[in-house]
């Protein structure tokens, strides 16, 4: 008797473990974007050769994955950053906007050159977004015009969809 | 006597088609050297502006920053920046797109091109360079990748792009 109720513990535990690791996999998602942007720096300081100022770039992504998860999402950057010229560390917020509207807001941190992102909260199809990547920058061109910037950031990580 | 003339003849037929040949080479290895094949994946942002609009047409004017990446092992146009400036036509179910776009490299040399567009597809020519650019001509065509507005003013895009440029042989 205590041996089958045992024998039924363990079978109910691997099923749980089971279902609980099956809707695992389900939500976390991979993603692999490339997103461009172009924008303006408002220079607030400059003191002993350290920057320090404001920025918003607007720009849109590609997804490099399969799964073309955040492809073809216009996004706009708020952000601050100090340190200097080329070399600054940032933080901000974007937010990324499909073709239906729906929309997910985000925290961008770090350096410019490998800084991290995290999802906060999205609307329609991105509500209850959660996920974080990092990033690798892949263009470093000379700005077009002054006190402009044009860049293109890889960004790769997971994302889960919570319903 | 007779096999004499005979090998003078060959020879001076064996020495015009080795003329002919070398002169075909020479005229095409230059040419050859010069033009460089490229493939690019740019991408940019900007406003647009309303001229006019109504049910039959509409007509923006359109300026844009962005950056290009090179898809190609030589790299060319890699990290370049650019600004663009179009006029933007929609008749219909038409958009129609003529513009003029300014690229710089990393070492500040410019490349000035005309590009036109129809649908998703563009065509660039080169128009004018300064720097290692000097002389420079070619084109070549664009198709559209991913686009989006932003409102209310704002749209960004991305475009790959192949063809071929020349530079004078210095």
């Amino acid at each position: 008797m205590i041996f089958k109720k045992k024998w039924m513990m363990g079978a109910v535990g691997i099923v749980l473990s089971l279902v609980l690791s099956f809707s695992f996999a389900q939500a976390e998602q991979p993603f692999d974007f490339t997103v461009c942007v172009a924008g303006t720096i408002s220079l607030l300081a400059t003191i002993e050769e350290s920057n320090v100022f404001g920025t918003e770039s607007k720009g849109i992504t590609m997804s490099n994955h399969t799964n073309k998860a955040f492809h073809n999402m216009t996004y706009i950057f708020m952000g601050v950053g100090r340190g200097p010229a080329g070399k600054p560390i940032g933080f901000g917020y974007f937010k990324m906007m499909d073709s239906d509207g729906d929309f997910i807001i985000g925290e961008l941190s770090g350096p410019a050159a490998d800084h991290t992102l995290k999802f906060l909260q999205g609307t329609g199809k991105w509500k209850g977004v959660t996920g974080a990547g990092k990033s690798q920058r892949l263009t470093t061109g000379k700005p077009i015009a002054p006190m402009t910037l044009q860049s293109c950031n890889r960004y790769t990580g997971t994302f889960d969809l919570k319903k | 006597m007779i096999f004499s003339n005979k090998l003078k003849i060959g020879v001076s037929t064996v020495l015009r088609v080795s003329t002919v040949i070398a002169f075909c080479l020479f005229m095409f290895i230059p040419i050859a050297q010069a033009e460089q094949p490229y493939d690019i994946t740019s991408c940019h942002s900007g406003k647009i502006k309303a001229l006019f609009a109504d049910k039959e047409m509409t007509i923006w004017s359109g300026e844009g920053w962005g950056i290009i990446m090179s898809n190609h092992e030589n790299k060319v146009f890699d990290n370049c920046t650019f600004h663009v400036m179009t006029v933007i036509q929609v008749m219909g179910d038409r958009t129609t797109e003529t513009g003029f776009l300014k690229t710089m490299d990393p070492d500040g040399d410019i490349v000035v091109a005309q590009t036109s567009r129809v649908g998703t597809e563009s065509i660039t020519k080169f128009l004018h360079g300064t720097g290692k650019y000097k002389g420079i001509t070619g084109g070549g065509k664009s198709h559209r990748i991913v686009f989006g507005r932003i409102p209310p003013d704002s749209a960004a895009a991305c475009s790959r792009g192949i063809g071929t440029f020349e530079l004078p042989k210095k």
